[in-house]
């Protein structure tokens, strides 16, 4: 580890739809599953109502990770909306690898709201893979040309 | 009444965008007898210090095409911008970083070698040439648009700017009349809007490429899988390259509440994509539709990618990874 | 517009926060940050005292905004959105920051916590600061429901709708109501007399003036929302005026087709023109049109000639009626597994090997045998049946996964008729083991056991095929695991309940889901067991799930007092954090209108999208897929969200 990583925090920003991914937050909660505080979560109703914008908008503004949550195929509370979210994942993070950005800084996992277990651990080894993957290179951009 | 003063810069341009200054026909001659041209290099001959002689403001208007690539576009940018009350980023290049945009994909040394070839023919900041010192400017790490550098007071989008928006900014500008800053001289609707072709229910089944595949005249492009980025672009050009059968590749920029056109349009594109039915049997077909796509960044991005987080090239070791 | 008050409330909630999270500290934080123009600390914020705190301050310092910092949206959002609303502030200007669930409960580090604290509360500041003030939408709605499938379940939702004093109309595929309740002899664990008990409820429901019966009739389409469904209905041609039809069944005697009795499970035929049995509701008879040689009189037309009222009509058409309702009851249950797929049981192959519908058609006195037990094959007495439990049930490798549950107590309850039925006979059942939970229910099998000498053998049958006039089993007894070969007169097969076949096109129709099994999915498995995701639509009884008739007829009134919850009301109320469009900005390409699951978007005749507020229910997929930015999510708009990732990201 060099120095940069050293004194590291990573920062993340976790898009958690209502009914499912939430509400698994919501039962690590109540079962005490502690998890590192690195992740800020932003409820949306559906994973469906997460798009590039947001998940590039967060990397931009400096997110060394992005997490989004779903239901489960076919248990979207919105019937199909997590679909389309997982396509836009798949070309966001094409997208990504082109320009030289590791794509597993955009993360997408399905967590209902029964797992609570499996939230803790998303978070935990999601927060331990962007610690080991260091800052987001878009922290760095070359310094703007303004003035 | 006074004479206008107005000006046009090129930065970093293809010379396109002044080209279609001249599309208005005789309008240019209303311009020319409702205002003064102080500053136009395609056509005159100013020097610096022309530029630098004016009062600051004493220009009403500067028409500023082409991107920020190096030193000298930048400070004449900085310099402009003193001089002018009214700033207009004309075409997408000023606009967005345009086209050229995507160089910043490669390094400095890459384009170089990419355009002189050996390192020895790359060109020096400074040499001296049969005993004259030649200062060029320096090449910038990285393009800009426009408003990365200066405040910008409109946009007339465009590559270039078709000649009914230019036209609209001439009328504007010989009335006395412009609009509130921030007005970006084109609609305020997406392009589908001035699209004649048929739409049905959207869907994507395949990605096609506009050299590679003939299309149907008639219907929606990106509905036979071109990709055309009409949703998520701005109207006002009434919609001709997809009336000659070439898919819209977003000249114009967003509409107005579109932050990022590339990012809209690949949610808008990754939403459609599959047969239309949803279910986890037809992930599979969806993803072989999806690794249809080699290029996003120039696909979607293609000029917007100098003011998007495509701006530059990182170096991440495991990009490749899944 | 004047600059945002906005009112940070955080709660201690005890220990619970504060142990982790300093709610001085973060209190300090938020009173520096732009726009927030109040902030207090409490021990119990959701407490009367704190609710009172909060409408006070909102009063006292005219905020614009409330943030309450305190547990999930889920426990106390309507909480402290009714105590704003009580203080004169628009309920959507309130949203809780989660800095229990999602902080102070699952990190250690209070300085850590404290952080993330302030950065969950900042983000819905900026989510407040850009909430507009909306009014619930409110929604018109007729005073009818339509219940799809009379069986029991069925039935009894369309009764206690009735019973309300709201119109009800019932519509049933078969040309009876009754479902397969009406093919029972008598019912576990009590053993009443199924038919004695279901009638009087058939007859009831025909002759309600609040309901309206269409039998052989389908549900064909479904369109609107929660209040004002507009729904079509084919009513196919029965051929026969019930009301000229005079039941003496003259008709059926020259009838020259047979084909086999559905509701005798082909034990023996109907003819073409048939009442399906002697109880059907509407008591009438019906011309099959299928089995029929031909609806051209010149071809056959025995019946017409002898109907001597002139019922028969070869002319009828089908109708296509069109119904408004405000709810509909989905209660299309269930039907068998098939046989045929129990090929290694002799399924479809040995005659001898029945279903436990064709032995509750036995053993019923209305039955094709009179209530005696006879082999299908040669019509003798059987001396000894043995009951297969779990066929294609519990079976997740070849047939379904599921238990049947109802199962086991009819098998105990077979075996005891048979039992009863024939004596010096033998009762033999296989079983994996015995699910007797209910009231009554154990006690039940246990009686059997103990006292009417029904021989229990755990284990699973391998196969069962003919030898000879008998039937052989090969299986295994688990208990004392010795292989059994057992010579049988009769096998009765326990087969899987499966959702009827029809419920599939039936979910495509209404857009409401199927779980993984086929059966109809209920909203929440425990909290929300009669809802579905749609707003106004129900399920009950066994096409929601395997279950028994007391379990149905619970779900059918439960359905039913939804419904009438509904339908009291003088108007219906729906969420206003809805998708609108942005007129100036929308250039008609269509896109959102493929996206909607509810059919809310659609573009109009000017050629810009247009959301029905009452139809959407604001996941925002057609918000994400939009590529102009002029469908955007009131209170959740992209503007909102950049926000509130920016201040998440921000240093501090």
């Amino acid at each position: 580890m060099d120095k940069t990583h050293a004194t590291y925090e990573p920062r993340i920003v976790a898009f958690l739809c209502r009914w499912c991914s939430y509400a698994g937050a919501d039962l690590a909660g109540v079962s005490r599953l502690t998890y590192p505080a690195n992740i800020v979560p932003i409820r949306v109703n559906c994973s469906g109502r997460v798009d590039a914008d947001m998940v590039l908008s967060a990397l931009e503004k400096g997110a060394d990770g992005v997490l989004i949550g779903g239901c489960h195929p076919g248990d979207c509370h919105y019937v199909t909306g997590n679909y389309k979210t997982r396509r836009r994942i798949v070309l966001i993070k094409q997208a990504l690898s082109e320009v030289g950005i590791d794509p597993r800084r955009v993360h997408l996992e399905w967590i209902s709201a029964s797992e609570g277990i499996k939230f803790q651990s998303t978070m935990t080894s999601y927060t331990e893979l962007i610690r080991e993957l260091g800052p987001s290179p878009v922290r760095a951009t070359k310094a703007p040309v303004h003035g | 009444m006074a004479k206008a003063k107005i000006g046009i810069y090129w930065a970093a341009a293809c010379g396109g965008c002044d080209c279609a200054l001249l599309e208005v026909n005789e309008q240019i001659l209303d311009v020319v007898a409702a205002a003064d041209i102080l500053l136009w290099p395609c056509a005159a001959d100013p020097k610096y210090s022309d530029l630098r002689g004016y009062k600051n403001g004493e220009i009403d208007i500067v028409l500023f095409n082409g991107a920020i690539r190096t030193q000298e576009n930048r400070e004449l940018a900085q310099l402009i911008r003193t001089k002018t009350k009214y700033l207009v980023a004309f075409g997408s290049c000023a606009q967005s970083g345009g086209v050229i945009g995507l160089a910043n994909q490669s390094s400095r040394d890459e384009i170089f070698s990419t355009v002189f070839g050996d390192q020895a023919n790359w060109p020096q900041l400074s040499s001296n040439q049969d005993g004259y010192d030649l200062h060029l400017p320096e090449f910038l790490p990285r393009l800009t648009n426009l408003a990365e550098v200066v405040e910008v007071d409109y946009v007339v989008p465009g590559c270039p700017p078709p000649k009914q928006i230019v036209s609209a900014l001439f009328t504007a500008l010989v009335a006395g009349d412009l609009p509130a800053t921030g007005t970006v001289f084109a609609s305020s609707k997406n392009l589908c809007e001035e699209c004649s072709r048929e739409r049905e229910q959207l869907k994507i089944t395949q990605i096609l490429r506009p050299h590679a595949h003939e299309s149907d005249p008639d219907k929606c492009l990106l509905d036979q899988g071109f990709m055309c980025m009409g949703p998520a672009t701005r109207g006002g050009c009434l919609a001709v390259c997809p009336a000659a059968n070439m898919p819209c590749t977003g000249c114009a920029g967003p509409t107005a509440n579109i932050r990022d056109q590339g990012a809209a349009m690949l949610n808008t594109v990754a939403s459609l994509i599959g047969t239309g039915e949803e279910g986890e049997d037809q992930l599979a077909a969806e993803d072989a539709i999806l690794a249809q796509f080699d290029d996003i960044v120039g696909t979607f991005y293609r000029f917007g990618a100098a003011t998007s987080i495509f701006k530059e090239r990182y170096h991440e070791r495991n990009a490749t990874t899944r | 517009m004047s600059s945002p008050r906005i009112g940070v409330f955080v709660c201690h909630c005890g220990l619970n926060i504060e142990r982790t999270v300093d709610t001085q500290s973060v209190s300090e934080t938020l009173r520096q940050y732009s726009g927030v123009a109040f902030v207090s600390d409490y021990d119990y914020m959701c407490s009367d005292p704190g609710q009172q705190l909060v409408s006070d301050a909102i009063r006292e310092h005219r905020l614009t905004g409330v943030v309450i910092a305190a547990c999930s949206p889920a426990m106390h959002e309507p909480t402290f959105r009714r105590a704003a609303d009580d203080a004169g502030l628009n309920s959507y200007l309130v949203e809780m920051a989660n800095i229990r669930e999602h902080c102070s409960w699952v990190h250690l580090d209070r300085a850590e916590a404290t952080a993330k604290a302030v950065k969950i509360i900042k983000t819905m500041v900026e989510k407040v600061r850009g909430n507009h003030p909306l009014d619930p939408v409110r929604i018109d709605h007729v005073d009818k429901c339509l219940v799809i499938g009379a069986g029991i379940t069925g039935i009894q939702a369309a009764l206690d709708v009735a019973d309300a004093g709201f119109q009800v109309l019932l519509v049933e595929k078969e040309p009876s109501i009754g479902g397969h309740m009406a093919q029972l002899s008598e019912t576990f664990p009590t053993l009443d007399c199924s038919q004695c008990i279901l009638t009087p409820k058939m007859v009831e429901a025909s002759r309600h003036p609040n309901i309206e019966l269409l039998t052989y009739s389908e549900v064909l389409d479904v369109a609107g929302y929660v209040g004002n469904y507009t729904v079509k209905i084919r009513k196919n041609p029965t051929y026969v005026d019930p009301d000229k039809c005079n039941l003496c069944g003259d008709c059926e005697k020259v009838c020259p087709q047979s084909v086999p009795s559905e509701f005798e499970r082909g034990l023996v035929d109907r003819k073409a023109i048939y009442i399906p049995f002697q109880q059907a509701v509407p008591s009438t008879y019906t011309l099959d049109e299928h089995s029929c040689l031909g609806l051209q009189p010149l071809r056959c037309s025995e019946c017409a000639k002898v109907c001597a009222p002139g019922a028969i009509n070869f002319d009828m058409q089908p109708e296509i009626l069109q119904e408004e309702v405000a709810a509909i009851i989905v209660t299309t249950g269930y039907d068998m597994y098939p046989i045929l797929n129990l090929g290694e049981y002799g399924g479809g192959d040995v005659p001898d090997v029945i279903d436990g519908l064709q032995f509750e058609r036995m053993l019923s006195a209305s039955g094709p045998t009179g209530g005696q037990v006879r082999r299908p094959s040669d019509g003798r007495v059987p001396k000894r049946v043995v009951f297969v439990q779990c066929a294609g049930s519990r079976d997740p490798e070849n047939h379904n996964a599921y238990c049947s549950k109802i199962c086991c107590m009819y098998t105990a309850k077979h075996a005891l008729l048979y039992r009863h039925a024939v004596p010096e006979s033998e009762a033999i059942i296989f079983y994996i083991d015995i699910r007797a939970g209910g009231k009554g229910y154990e006690e039940f099998v246990q009686n059997a056991t103990e006292h009417e000498q029904i021989q229990y053998l755990r284990g699973k049958v391998a196969k069962i095929y003919r030898e000879g006039d008998k039937v052989m089993l090969w299986g295994v007894d688990t208990l004392s695991g010795k292989k059994v070969e057992i010579e049988a007169d009769l096998v009765v097969l326990a087969l899987s309940m499966d959702p009827h076949p029809s419920t599939l096109a039936l979910t495509k129709t209404l857009k409401i889901s199927c779980g993984g099994e086929g059966f109809l999915k209920e909203a929440h498995p425990k909290l929300r067991p009669v809802e579905t995701l749609t707003a106004g639509i129900y399920v009950a009884g066994a096409g929601q799930g395997p279950k028994d008739i007391p379990e149905s007829v619970a779900q059918g009134s439960a359905a039913a007092a939804k419904t009438i919850a509904l339908l009291t009301q003088d108007k219906l109320s729906h969420s206003p954090e809805t998708v609108s469009i942005d007129e100036e900005i929308c250039g008609g390409c269509g896109v959102c209108v493929g996206m909607c699951p509810y059919t809310a978007l659609s573009l109009t005749a000017a050629g810009v999208a247009e959301c029905n507020e009452v139809l959407c229910e604001g996941c925002g997929t057609c918000v994400s897929a939009c590529p102009t930015g002029a469908a955007q999510l009131k209170n959740l708009t992209d503007f909102q969200l950049r926000e509130m990732i920016e201040v998440a990201l921000a240093d501090g």
